[in-house]
Formats: structure tokens, sequence, C-alpha cells
């Protein structure tokens, strides 16, 4: 069985066509990088249309099939910004439609973990997903992804972009930030907010921006950044996986590329006898592979999402989808 | 347990339980009372200086307040020495089980009623215990006893109150979800019983404000 996956929930559209086996077949993506500033959701919406036609037939190329070998469409269907994912549940519904297949909508930040899990060989890790969109520490359990622990405010990806572009440093900003870091070993004591197991970096981003401007040279700043924000992760990750007693420890999303995270997340992990994984670059980020993969487990497992039910939903919380796949914890 | 400090030794103390962040010692002889140290470890992850600060702080803090919510009759181990040094409380050894634990074999809505007329009593002294779950209170002798304060602090605005709440509400719903709506209301019948009527519908409805403000809230919620 043959699934084509469309992401589209933030500045990338991106198509991935993966089998049951869970071998990717292919992966294209095309990213829109704003010329200034942050993403615009109407910019990035017009960009999804735009590319979507080549990404699409690039991938059918690529995977060397026709669109009739595909036998499920699944689509993106939350949580993001509105207009980028009703760009891509369109191309979703319309290739569904006129190909005559069914059509699987997918929470966005299951796929992050679902695509972990089978790269990493993982069977149910707690999962630390930081990117520019979200943050949370989440595991599933009886029937629910649980959220352990999530951002009441910005994402940690959004934090160090925001900073970095107010810093003038280029889009995205991570690592810019990571690399100047690199040249500094002065901390500086920055806002640390952690409320209860939930993670604040809003006044973070505020003081950071604060110190540059008094004039503390930028890679110090960086440094402090990084390592408050990121000892904020671990130490809820941390405290999420003596809760859990959780044997696998995952990192993905944007932000799973810092070294410095994942050397700091290694360490949670083997303090608590876990096994540490790094999902790779190619599907921590945003990706298509990771749509089509979770929606043929779905698929599999009896769900299906007709056109009338296929709105987008920009709020979908991972905790609030039945995920029939899963049996136990 | 190698304490620099020469005023006491947890060597011959046996550990009992390593929470994630710190490690608890049972000293079954502190001039006569049998006492557990909680240790706050150093985290080998994060930077030195943070490490310190965090340590430290919490370790004054929670000192300061189990001490200081005992007056207005909350229930918490009687502290017996601290070393900010190490990040160590010496403290009373409470006998029980955790919360948590208790509620996990029976779902005792008294025990937790018991817990929202706590958190209430620290509310109305403008206290917020800040990490209010049925991890951090023993269940001793059908009374419950608070600890864990290392991240309370004095507060005076309905927003404090109420995120003290909705931690709890999610705790509950993360691990005794099964008994949720039962534990939730008696937690509130507690919490009212001390706070009056009027104060803990003020709270419960910026419980739900903080709530639609969260992230990816349905838009039927807002």
């Amino acid at each position: 069985m043959i699934c084509l996956g469309i992401e589209s929930s933030a500045n990338d559209f991106s198509v991935g066509i993966v089998d049951s086996n869970g071998h990717v077949l292919s992966l294209v993506t095309s990213s829109y990088i704003p010329p200034k500033g942050g993403i615009h959701p109407r910019e990035a919406a017009r960009h999804h249309a735009q590319s979507a036609p080549t990404i699409l037939r690039r991938a059918l190329e690529e995977a060397s099939i026709s669109i009739k070998e595909v036998d499920v469409i699944a689509f993106t269907q939350g949580p993001g910004l509105g207009p980028a994912l009703r760009t891509g549940a369109t191309v979703a519904r319309t290739l569904a439609a006129y190909f005559n297949k069914p059509l699987v909508g997918v929470n966005h930040c299951v796929a992050h973990v679902e695509i972990g899990c089978l790269l990493l060989n993982m069977k149910n890790p707690l999962t630390v997903y930081v990117s520019g969109g979200n943050s949370l520490i989440t595991r599933f359990e009886e029937g629910f992804f649980r959220v352990y622990g999530e951002t009441l405010d910005i994402a940690l990806g959004n934090l160090l972009d925001s900073f970095a572009q107010r810093a003038g440093l280029p889009f995205p900003g991570g690592p810019a930030v990571e690399r100047l870091a690199k040249r500094s070993q002065r901390y500086i004591e920055l806002p640390y907010t952690v409320k209860g197991m939930d993670l604040s970096f809003s006044g973070l981003l505020t003081h950071a921006l604060r110190l540059l401007k008094q004039g503390v040279p930028i890679e110090d700043v960086c440094y402090s950044l990084q390592e408050t924000a990121f000892a904020m992760v671990c130490e809820v990750a941390e405290r999420a996986l003596a809760h859990t007693r959780s044997d696998e420890l995952m990192l993905t999303g944007g932000v799973a590329a810092n070294q410095r995270l994942q050397e700091m997340l290694a360490a949670v992990a083997k303090e608590h006898g876990a096994r540490f994984g790094v999902v790779d670059r190619r599907f921590a980020v945003d990706n298509g592979a990771m749509i089509a993969w979770t929606g043929l487990l779905a698929y599999q497992s009896g769900a299906v999402t007709p056109i009338r039910d296929s709105l987008v939903k920009p709020r979908w919380r991972i905790d609030q989808v039945p995920i029939p796949w899963r049996k136990h914890a | 347990m190698a304490h620099r400090s020469s005023t006491y030794t947890l060597e011959k103390a046996r550990l009992i339980a390593r929470g994630a962040e710190a490690h608890i010692y049972l000293i079954e002889d502190w001039h006569g009372f049998r006492a557990v140290a909680k240790v706050r470890v150093s985290k080998p992850y994060r930077v030195r200086e943070l490490d310190t600060i965090i340590r430290a702080r919490r370790t004054k803090l929670e000192a300061y307040f189990l001490y200081k919510v005992k007056r207005y009759g909350v229930p918490t181990p009687t502290v017996l020495h601290v070393d900010l040094h190490n990040a160590t409380i010496i403290m009373e050894y409470v006998e029980g089980i955790l919360l948590r634990e208790h509620l996990l074999r029976t779902p005792d809505e008294d025990a937790v009623e018991q817990l929202g007329s706590l958190a209430a009593l620290l509310h109305t002294h403008s206290i917020v215990h800040g990490d209010l779950t049925t991890s951090n209170a023993i269940f001793s002798d059908e009374q419950v006893v608070l600890f864990d304060f290392g991240l309370a602090k004095s507060a005076v605005t309905v927003e404090d109150f109420g995120v003290d709440v909705l931690l709890f509400k999610r705790s509950l719903l993360s691990v005794h979800f099964k008994y949720f709506n039962e534990l939730f209301e008696a937690f509130i019948r507690g919490y009212q019983r001390v706070a009056g009527k009027n104060r803990t519908n003020t709270v419960l409805k910026k419980v739900s404000e903080i709530e639609r403000r969260g992230r990816y809230v349905s838009r039927e919620l807002r």
C-alpha cells in the first residue's frame, strides 16, 4: 500500500510518498523564505499554491510511480497557519476526489512522533518536539498522546528566530544563534520560567534583546539564551521522564538540529537509563513523508476523512486526536 | 553522598527516592528524629552557573515556605536543617505514601478534597505552591501533607492562583484521568470550603480564561 502525504502547515510545502513497509519512496519540499521579517500566512499560502504542481510531479517522479498507484492521500489537517493549511488541504481534496482515492487528515504533531518512531525504531518514546511553531513534551498513553509539558507562549524555535531576526541575523535564526553561542562561555543570568511542567519563553526573549541593546556582546547573549532556554526544556523533559518512566527519549522538530540541545538531552536520557534518539534533520523538520506515514497508519486502522469533514483545524491539539493504531503504552 | 559541610554526613543515609530534581535520603537518627535529606542534585547538562543559581534558590524557597505555611495550618514536614551550599534540606520523615500512589489504588475523594482545602489555605495567605500535583503530597494517617515548595512564591493576583489550580487540574488529567471528574470536583469542594463560593468562582473563571488562552484551544471553547 502506498500513501502520498502533503504537508503545508507553515512555510514548507512538502510531498512525501511512503509504502506500508515504512520505506520513504520520495520526499520533495519547497520552502518559503520570507524576504524579511517572519512568515506571513498569506504569502506562505501563495507560495504553496504556486509550488504545488511542481512538487507533486517531482515527488511522483522520484518515487517512479504514477498517481494511479497511490492508494491513499494524506494531508496535514492541523495545527498550523490557516491559509497555509487550507492550500495543502485543497490540493489533497482535489487529488482524492479526481482520482477517487481515500483521504486522511493527519495531525501534524502526531506525524512528527510517528515518523521519528519509524526511523529510530522506537516503540513509545517520550518525545521532545521543538520547532518554530510548537514546543511540547508528549507520550502516548491509553488512547491519546498526553502532553506532559508545553510552552505557554512562544515556541522554542520562535524564540531563537525572533531573537535572531531582531538582532539582524539571517533566517532561520536557530543555526545563526548556535554558531555565535559556540564562541562564548560567559553565562549571564536570564529569566528561567518553568511553571509546573510548562515553559514560558517570552520573558527570555525580551530580556535577551534588552541585554543586546545594553551592549552585551552578541556571542554572550546567544550563549546565555541557549543555555537558559535549553535547561528549561531539559528540566521538564527530565521530570516527564521520571514521571512516565519511559525508556526512550526522542528529540524532533526543527530545533532538534541544535547540537547543544542534543548533548543536553542525551545527558538527561543517560541519567534515567533511557535510549536517546534524534530524528534525522530531513525528517525532523516539516515534511510530507511524516504525513504520508501517519496517514497510512491511520488508514490501515480504518480511519478515513470524508471531504465534508476535511476542513482544516489550525488549533488541533495533539491530545485531542484518537490514535486507533496504537493499542497500548 | 559526600557533603563538604562538616556538621553532618549522609554517608550512612539510605537513598530512598530519586526524583527528577532531587534525591531523598533516609536518616534513621537525626538527633533523635527519623529524618530525610532532600538533596537537589547538580545537573551535568546545565551550565554550572545556572545550576548553582537554580539549586540554591529553590532550596531556600522550599525551606522558607515549608516553615512559613505551617502557621496557616498547612501540614508540611518540619524543617530540621538547611544547607544551602549543598542545596540540601533535612526535614522530618513523614510516614505514609505518595498521594499519587494512594489515588491510583483508590480514587479517594476525601484526600483530594483535603488537598483542595490546603491549596485554598495557601492562596488565602497569598502563597502559591507552584507545582501542585499528587506527587507532591503524602497521604499519611488519613491526612494530606504537602511538600516540594521549590517553585512556591508569594502571590496576590487571581492569575497566579488560577495557574496553581490549572497545574493541579492538568496533573489530574495526565495521571488520574480515569477519575478526573470526581477528583477535580472534590478538589473544588475542598477549595470552596476554605475560600468561599465567590472567591472559588473567581479563581475557576480565571482557570478557564487561562485555558482558553492556551495554545491550540479549539474555537468552540474560546
